[in-house]
C-alpha cells in the first residue's frame, strides 16, 4: 500500500468519524519545585554571584527539611544567624563558627574524613576574592575523593564557580528587593531540571 | 555455728582515743559540733555509760556527772581510716563478709576449713590487737544471731548469744522497748518465750521478726561486700620522656590490659582520666568522655591521641596516670528506619579536632534566646545524642535571612532627621557606599533597662544593584552595618 492509498483511507475516516478526530486541548503542566538534593559522597556548588540573590533561603530549606542526623555549617566568616531561621530548625544543626577561610576548608576536610554526617555545607558566599584565590584546585580534588570515600555529601556556598567538576552546579540568578522582605518567602524551584540552575521565584 | 560477727563498738571514738594513746577505760564522749556550751555529746564509751552518761547528754550535765569525761571533737579522716583499716583486717580473715553497719562486720565462716572454732575466735581477737581498737564478737547460726551476740558486750566464751543473759536495754535499739518492760520482760530470753501469734498481733511485725530470729526460724542472705574495682595503671619515665610517642607506646600495652580487667568484670569504660606529671613539677589533667561505652583498646587509644596532639607539654613528661570509669556496656539495637552514627567515638575525636581548630566556644548548636537583643544566642556543646536543653521556641519573623557581620562594622551614614529618627541617606564608608535607594524602617528596639540598658534602632536598606543590608542607630550618632541579607 503506498503512501498516497494510506492518506486518502485516513481522509475518508475523518471525514466519516469526525468526533474521534477532534483534537484533545493539551493542559498546560504544572512546575513543581525540584527537590534540593544532594546526592551521598558527591560535592555540590552552589553559586551566588551577588550578595543579595537569596542565597541563605537555600541553607533555610535544607534546614527545614526532617533528618535524622544532624548537617554541618561550616560557616567561612562567621555569618550565620540563628535569630534568622528560628530555634526549630535549628535543631538539627552544628555550626562552626571559623574565623578565617583556611579554618574553615580544615574543618570541612575533617567532617569529610570523619563520614558520620550525611551532610556538610561550607560557606564562603562573602569570602573575598582575594582570599578564594589563594584555595589551591587541588584542594577540591582531594575534599571530592574523600566525600566519595566517606559517602559524605558536600555542598558549597560560593560567590563563583570555584568547583573544578562539582556533582551539581547551581546557579542563583534572582535578586531580591526592600519589599520582599515584606512578603511570603519565597519558595525555591528550579526553572529547568536538566540545565540545574536554580531560580527564585518571589 | 557458721556465721561469726565482729563488732567494734563506739568505732569514731575509738579510733580517737588509739590515736591519742588514751587507755580504754579512759571515760570519753565524743562532742557534736559547734560552741562547747551548747553542744551535746554524739558517742559515748562504755567507761562513760557507767556514770550514767549516755548519747544526745547535754555537755554540761555530762561533765557534771563524770568531771574526768574526757571531751573529743569528731575527725572524719581518723574516722575513715581507723574503718578502711578495720575493712582490711576483716578481708583478711575470710573471703565473704557483709558490711551490715559502718563498725559491724557479719563473716561467713562454711566457706573456711576449721579445725577449731575457737582456735580461730582466739587467733583473730589476738591479730585484731595490732589495731588497738575494742571488739566484741560473737557467733551464731543465723546471721542475726551472729550480729545480736556481737552487740552484747562483756560476753564469755564461747560468745554464744544467751538470751537469758542479755538485757533488752543493752546495746541495741529495741521497738516498743517500754511496753515489753511494762509487761516485766527483762532479756531476749523472756520475749523469745511470748507466743508468737500474740506478740505480732499486739507490737506489730517487726518484733514478730525479732521472734523469728531468737528461735532460728529467719535466716537471711548476706550482701556480700565487694571492693570497688580500681581500673588504674600509673606509669613513671626514667628518664622523663621530650613528646608523646613514648607515652603511647606505653598506654596502648596498658590499656589493652585495662581493658582485659574490664571485660573480665563484664564492664565498658565510658571515661579515659589521664594525669600527666611534667619534670618541672606541673601537672595536667583531663577527663575524655567517650560517646559509647567500649572496651576496644584502639578506641581508647585514639582518643588519646587526639588529645595529646593539641596539648602543648611545658617540660618533658616524668609520669602517666590512666584510669577508665567502669560502666555497664551498651547493648542497643539500632533503629531500622532511623539513621545513628556510623563510629560515635570517631565523630567524639573529630568534635575534639574541629574545637582545637575553631576554639571550644566556636562549634554547636546554636538556639537563639528568647530576647529581642539582636545577636543573643547560645551555643550548645555537641552531644553523641544531639539533644540540647529545651528552651523557648524562637519562631523567625524574616523573610529572608540575614548574613550578620561580626562584630558590626562601624559605618559614616549621611542622614536626616526625620520624626524624631535619624533616616539615613547615604553610606559614605564601609565596604558598601553609595546613595540608599530605598529604606525601610526605622523599627527602635531596647531592653534590660533594670541593669545595663540597650537601645538601638534598625534600618533595612536598599542600594544600587538591589543589595539590601541592615544598618542599625544608636543614639546619639552611632551607625553601624549588622549584616546583608543574602
Amino acid at each position: 500500500m503506498s503512501v498516497l492509498q494510506i492518506e486518502q483511507l485516513r481522509r475518508q475516516l475523518r471525514e466519516k468519524f469526525p468526533e474521534a478526530h477532534r483534537p484533545t486541548p493539551i493542559e498546560p503542566q504544572e512546575i513543581k519545585p525540584a527537590p534540593l538534593e544532594f546526592p551521598a559522597g558527591q560535592v555540590c556548588e552552589i553559586v551566588a554571584s551577588h550578595p543579595s540573590t537569596g542565597a541563605s533561603l537555600v541553607l533555610c530549606e535544607i534546614l527545614a527539611k526532617k533528618r535524622d542526623l544532624p548537617l554541618a555549617l561550616i560557616d567561612g566568616r562567621n555569618t550565620f544567624d540563628p535569630a534568622s531561621y528560628g530555634n526549630r530548625r535549628c535543631r538539627r544543626l552544628i555550626w562552626l563558627r571559623c574565623a578565617k577561610t583556611e579554618q574553615a576548608l580544615k574543618c570541612t576536610d575533617l567532617f569529610l574524613r570523619d563520614g558520620n554526617l550525611p551532610l556538610v555545607l561550607l560557606d564562603l558566599h562573602l569570602t573575598s576574592e582575594r582570599e578564594l584565590r589563594q584555595i589551591p584546585s587541588s584542594l577540591w580534588h582531594r575534599l571530592k575523593i574523600q566525600a566519595r570515600d566517606s559517602g559524605t555529601a558536600l555542598a558549597t556556598l560560593t560567590p563563583r564557580a570555584l568547583l573544578p567538576t562539582p556533582h551539581k552546579r547551581l546557579t542563583l540568578s534572582n535578586r531580591f528587593s526592600l519589599d520582599h522582605l515584606e512578603q511570603v518567602p519565597p519558595v525555591l524551584q528550579t526553572s529547568q531540571p536538566t540545565d540545574q540552575s536554580l531560580a527564585e521565584k518571589a | 555455728m557458721n556465721y561469726a560477727a565482729l563488732h567494734f563498738p563506739d568505732l569514731a571514738l575509738s579510733a580517737l582515743l588509739a590515736r591519742d594513746g588514751t587507755p580504754l577505760d579512759q571515760p570519753a564522749a565524743l562532742l557534736s559540733s559547734g560552741e562547747r556550751e551548747k553542744s551535746h555529746l554524739i558517742t559515748v564509751n562504755h567507761a562513760a555509760r557507767q556514770f550514767g552518761i549516755q548519747s544526745g547528754l547535754r555537755t554540761i550535765r555530762a561533765i557534771a556527772r563524770c568531771p574526768e569525761l574526757l571531751l573529743l571533737d569528731s575527725d572524719p579522716t581518723t574516722e575513715q581510716s581507723a574503718q578502711q583499716e578495720t575493712l582490711a583486717f576483716v578481708d583478711s580473715l575470710v573471703p565473704d563478709f557483709e558490711l551490715t553497719t559502718p563498725d559491724t562486720y557479719l563473716l561467713d565462716l562454711s566457706t573456711l576449713l576449721l579445725n577449731s572454732l575457737d582456735d580461730w575466735l582466739a587467733q583473730t581477737r589476738e591479730s585484731a590487737c595490732d589495731l588497738s581498737l575494742p571488739l566484741q564478737t560473737g557467733l551464731g547460726p543465723t546471721p542475726d544471731l551472729a550480729y545480736l551476740a556481737s552487740l552484747v558486750p562483756g560476753q564469755n566464751d564461747p560468745l554464744l548469744l544467751k538470751l537469758s543473759d542479755s538485757s533488752l536495754t543493752t546495746s541495741f535499739p529495741l521497738p516498743r522497748l517500754k511496753v515489753l518492760q511494762l509487761w516485766g520482760l527483762q532479756t531476749l530470753g523472756d520475749l523469745a518465750k511470748l507466743p508468737r501469734q500474740g506478740l505480732a498481733e499486739r507490737l506489730g511485725p517487726t518484733l514478730a521478726k525479732l521472734h523469728d530470729i531468737l528461735h532460728q526460724k529467719h535466716h537471711r542472705l548476706l550482701k556480700l561486700y565487694r571492693a570497688p574495682d580500681q581500673y588504674q595503671i600509673e606509669h613513671h619515665f626514667e628518664p622523663p620522656v621530650a613528646n608523646h610517642e613514648p607515652l603511647l607506646f606505653m598506654a596502648k600495652r596498658l590499656l589493652q590490659t585495662l581493658c582485659n580487667r574490664l571485660r573480665h568484670h563484664q564492664r565498658a569504660a565510658a571515661e579515659l582520666r589521664l594525669h600527666l606529671a611534667f619534670d618541672n613539677g606541673a601537672a595536667h589533667a583531663r577527663s575524655l568522655t567517650l560517646s559509647e561505652p567500649t572496651l576496644t583498646p584502639e578506641i581508647l587509644l585514639r582518643s588519646l591521641h587526639v588529645h595529646l596532639d593539641t596539648l602543648k607539654v611545658p617540660a618533658p613528661i616524668s609520669s602517666f596516670h590512666l584510669e577508665l570509669i567502669a560502666t555497664r556496656p551498651r547493648h542497643a539495637q539500632h533503629q531500622l528506619f532511623t539513621r545513628g552514627l556510623k563510629d560515635p567515638n570517631e565523630f567524639a575525636n573529630t568534635l575534639r579536632r574541629l574545637a582545637d581548630i575553631v576554639g571550644p566556644g566556636a562549634i554547636g548548636i546554636p538556639q537563639q534566646n528568647d530576647t529581642y537583643r539582636p545577636d543573643s544566642l547560645i551555643l550548645h556543646p555537641v552531644t553523641p545524642d544531639f539533644q540540647i536543653p529545651t528552651i523557648q521556641n524562637f519562631h523567625s519573623s524574616a523573610q529572608l535571612p540575614l548574613k550578620r557581620h561580626r562584630p558590626p562594622i562601624s559605618v559614616h551614614v549621611a542622614s536626616e532627621k526625620w520624626n524624631r529618627h535619624q533616616r539615613p541617606l547615604a553610606l559614605l564608608t564601609g565596604p558598601h557606599q553609595g546613595p540608599i535607594r530605598k529604606a525601610r524602617g526605622p523599627f527602635p528596639l531596647s531592653g534590660s533597662w533594670w541593669e545595663n540598658g540597650w537601645q538601638e534602632a534598625q534600618w533595612d536598606v536598599e542600594l544600587d544593584q538591589a543589595l539590601l543590608l541592615q544598618l542599625s542607630f544608636k543614639p546619639p550618632e552611632t551607625w553601624h552595618l549588622t549584616g546583608i541579607y543574602a
